[in-house]
């Protein structure tokens, strides 16, 4: 288990340092120049054009840049804001906490109801509360996020007053963007587990065990439920990249505070070094996160464990 | 007042506008009706006109559209920040609703012939919100930051641009130098670009004074606190006693606190007004506007911004478009009111000339100067050579007469579905319209390169001045400097004229040479003026004593809940 884990890890490396790659050539390589921005467009002279040019090193070679960009980030410094002069990481760090927030509700959310939902629709197969579920599921999946985002709002902010539309706060502020945040995953969550639980149940060690007397409860909680959970663990740690994108339309919509805010702010700003440093933040998040799904994965899935430590499959 | 607001889309000053990332979609829309006739219908009593004497305390919540990048006047850049700002510092002059300039921080001024030397005196026992006094001294060291390079300022800078010095002549009277005459100064004076900071706070915050301006104020609000994306709190200054000359009270401000919030989504904005979970919001969308103002519990302010008006300027450097009757034409073949009607459904009216209706020396003989009239447009095409071809469109020489439009990505204001209109009205007539949405940045190198027909634009200075930065040749794009002048005029007479705008302050001089400079760009069509921008802001009949100065900022220092 543990060269398992230490193999995806090592892994992990050469993603970041492509990712990083990446960000950097996209933000380099896109049209319009980031002194023009910085200058905000006003008839500057060319002396003062090539002055911030020379602060922000782009007459620099590429690569020079790629470098010192990447050895600053290593060390934590993602540059400066072009607005406002603040560190990056320290405005990331600053408006964390409301995505964290956000988007661990939605997890717990997703998985609960997800797995839940999705047993449940496979052990009541065919009837009214699985069709119920799957049309759910399907619905909540297909609707675009910002407008399941106002439907709620209209719904549980303006019409039956119950939270309030829009901010940053405690437990009051975070229920209707959670679950909008959610409801996408959720969808695809507890159709995946209702298909693992269904292919489970008709294994025939189920049968067996039920012949032997265990009572379906048991059956389900010990047996059934591991299986269905590889698949939902595979499926969530996907999902997180997704509500990573997702923030970013739920905090706009609701009001919130949120890296997904600071994005949308940095791009309508032309705020480069901030909308770099967010997008390499963002990536090196998805890719951590997917090598801990990676691990758990082992985990939860000897097979995976024992043939990966034997070679390659 | 160098910032226009609102979904502009490139509700450009000399500054670049930030242009919302609109995420609407038709789903929007009619999410957005559902509120309001869920609202509508609840709509019930509400305020009724006057409410009584203002009272005193309570706080007021308003809901901004977008971030400020900044809360230190002289660095900042988007309407929001100006939003803000003007609560917080006091400028040096004012205006009072019919225009003039009256006295603020500043109690009276003169100029030397040509405007080049300005001559400011400043009130007495004025203090700061740290204490620290107002005078010659404080107004040089604001002046001077603006233009400093080490600062690197964009708005506030733009207005100072052609500074030389400023001097301290005495405690109250400060001297201006300018390296050229500058009439546009006064006008500047009133914007909250300008508005007056404490050196002492600026000092002792440093580089963090932006983010966090404490105490550096002048006006009838102080910073409290600002949660990045969330929302900024104001508190009333117990004691401001400086409005300016004209005010409707003196002294401390009746509201206790002011929060401004950050919601970008429109409809849950205005939604949250709608449902009186907060007091004010900015920025409606068209469509709801004739609801909205059926709702007697609400207060829908439409204001027309002091700027130069939205128009389409034409690539004047570019044939077919080089040609007078050809811009005739498509003037004569866009039936603007029913396109303003279609899009805007009323809140944004029909402009006549560059610069809107009440920006100083605007030249009211230009309304309802020219009309839609396709059959003019047909002949005047026609007559160019330019006959209609089977594909529905005018050719010569084997050309189809096309029209290159470029418009950016996002929508900014609706300004694509006015493209697409004119791509409607226009083919019409015969003309072929191929619209460009594009990211700015690609707009702007379009522009430099000159790859278009026809672009859309406005600029948010509130001097006539503006035509200089949209119609002087010297600000022609090209690939080595960035400028406004999309219709790429080029006219020594518009230059001169412009010119001794700006170095006289005689008022009947200044009213006749800016009336030329109107007429001249009007029977040029070197631009299609389309409409006067708008501001709009929705709160509660209960907020009584709102105010919006001439660049359409509200002021709350007159506001009050009843």
């Amino acid at each position: 288990m543990g060269l398992y884990a230490l193999r995806r890890v090592l892994i992990g490396i050469p993603l970041v340092v492509g990712v990083s790659v990446m960000v950097f050539a996209i933000l380099h390589l896109l049209p319009g120049n980031p002194v023009a921005a910085a200058l905000a467009g006003s008839p500057a002279t060319p002396a003062a054009i090539r002055n911030l040019e020379a602060q922000y090193g782009l007459n620099r070679p590429l690569w020079t840049q790629y470098w010192d960009f990447a050895v600053h980030a290593l060390h934590g410094d993602l540059g400066q804001s072009y607005t406002t002069g603040q560190s990056v990481s320290s405005l990331i760090g600053s408006q964390l906490g409301a995505t964290v927030q956000l988007t661990v509700a939605a997890l717990v959310l997703t998985a609960v109801l997800g797995v839940a939902g999705g047993v449940a629709a496979a052990v009541r197969q065919g009837g009214r509360l699985d069709q119920l579920l799957r049309f759910l599921s399907i619905w909540g999946s297909s609707m675009p996020q910002f407008w399941t985002g106002i439907m709620l709002i209209i719904l549980f902010s303006f019409t039956i007053h119950l939270f309030p539309a829009a901010g940053t706060g405690g437990i009051n502020y975070l229920v209707l963007p959670a679950v909008s945040l959610a409801l996408l995953s959720t969808g695809i969550v507890l159709r995946v587990v209702r298909n693992a639980t269904l292919e489970t149940l008709a294994q025939p060690y189920v049968t067996a065990l039920e012949a032997k007397g265990l009572s379906r409860r048991a059956v389900i909680g010990r047996h059934v439920l591991r299986n269905a959970l590889i698949p939902a663990v595979t499926v969530l740690g996907v999902q997180v990249g997704s509500m990573l994108s997702g923030a970013v339309i739920v905090e706009n919509v609701f009001g919130r505070q949120g890296i997904g805010s600071l994005l949308v702010t940095a791009i309508e700003q032309k705020n480069y070094p901030l909308v770099q440093g967010l997008m390499m933040f963002i990536a090196v998040i998805y890719v951590v996160v997917n090598v801990i799904v990676d691990i758990s994965y082992g985990y939860l899935d000897p097979r995976v464990r024992t043939t990966m430590s034997e070679g390659r499959r | 007042m160098i910032n226009a607001p609102g979904r502009k889309k490139n509700a450009r000053r000399p500054v670049r506008r930030m242009s919302r990332a609109a995420i609407a979609g038709a789903a929007v829309t009619a999410a957005a009706m559902i509120v309001t006739a869920c609202a509508g219908s609840s709509g019930g009593s509400g305020a009724s006109g006057t409410a009584g004497s203002p009272k005193k305390g309570g706080t007021l919540t308003v809901e901004l559209a977008s971030s400020p990048d900044g809360l230190d006047p002289g660095m900042i850049g988007t309407h929001a920040a100006e939003e803000v700002t003007n609560q917080v510092y006091a400028e040096l002059v004012s205006q009072s609703s019919t225009g003039a300039y009256v006295p603020w921080l500043a109690t009276s001024w003169s100029s030397n012939a040509d405007a080049s030397v300005w001559t400011l005196n400043l009130r007495h026992g004025v203090t700061f919100q740290d204490g620290t006094p107002f005078n010659a001294a404080a107004v040089c060291f604001n002046f001077e930051r603006a233009v400093s390079p080490a600062e690197q300022s964009k708005g506030a800078g733009i207005l100072l641009a052609p500074m030389k010095s400023c001097t301290a002549v005495s405690t109250y009277q400060v001297k201006v130098t300018f390296s050229q005459g500058y009439e546009p100064f006064l006008n500047a004076l009133t914007t909250p670009l300008l508005g007056m900071v404490s050196p002492a706070a600026v000092k002792k915050e440093g580089k963090n004074f932006n983010l966090n301006p404490v105490e550096g104020g002048s006006g009838p609000f102080e910073f409290v606190k600002w949660i990045q994306n969330d929302e900024i709190e104001l508190k009333a200054w117990p004691g401001f006693k400086t409005p300016p000359a004209g005010a409707s009270h003196t002294g401390a401000a009746y509201l206790s606190d002011i929060t401004f919030k950050i919601v970008p989504e429109t409809s849950v904005r205005i939604g949250a007004v709608v449902s009186k979970q907060d007091d004010a919001a900015e920025t409606i969308l068209p469509a709801e506007y004739a609801s909205l103002k059926k709702n007697s519990a609400l207060h829908v302010y439409n204001v027309d911004e002091a700027a130069a008006t939205y128009q389409l300027a034409f690539n004047t450097a570019k044939a077919p478009w080089n040609d007078l009757q050809m811009r005739q034409a498509v003037q004569a073949a866009i039936n603007v009111p029913q396109l303003l009607q279609a899009i805007y459904f009323g809140v944004e009216k029909q402009a006549w000339s560059a610069i809107a209706p009440n920006v100083q020396y605007y030249d009211s003989s230009l309304q309802n100067s020219w009309k839609y009239d396709a059959a003019k447009a047909g002949n005047l095409l026609d007559s160019a050579g330019w006959k209609m071809g089977s594909g529905g469109y005018r050719v010569k020489d084997g050309q189809t007469l096309t029209l290159q439009d470029i418009d950016t990505s996002p929508d900014a204001n609706s300004d694509q579905q006015v493209d697409v209109f004119l791509q409607q009205q226009l083919k019409s007539v015969g003309i072929k319209v191929d619209i460009s949405d594009m990211t700015q940045a690609q707009e702007d190198s379009a522009i430099q390169a000159g790859n278009y027909d026809v672009v859309g634009t406005s600029l948010g200075l509130s001097s006539p001045n503006v035509m200089d930065f949209l119609f002087n040749s010297a600000f022609i794009p090209s690939a080595s400097s960035f400028g406004f002048n999309w219709a790429q005029v080029n006219s020594p007479q518009l230059n001169s004229l412009l010119s001794q705008g700006q170095q006289t302050t005689d008022a009947t001089q200044l009213r006749s040479i800016y009336a030329q400079a109107q007429q001249m760009v009007a029977s040029n069509v070197w631009t299609i003026p389309l409409y006067v921008t708008a501001y709009t802001f929705v709160a509660a009949s209960d907020v009584q004593g709102i105010t919006f100065e001439f660049a359409a900022y509200p002021d709350f220092y007159s506001t009050w809940l009843s």
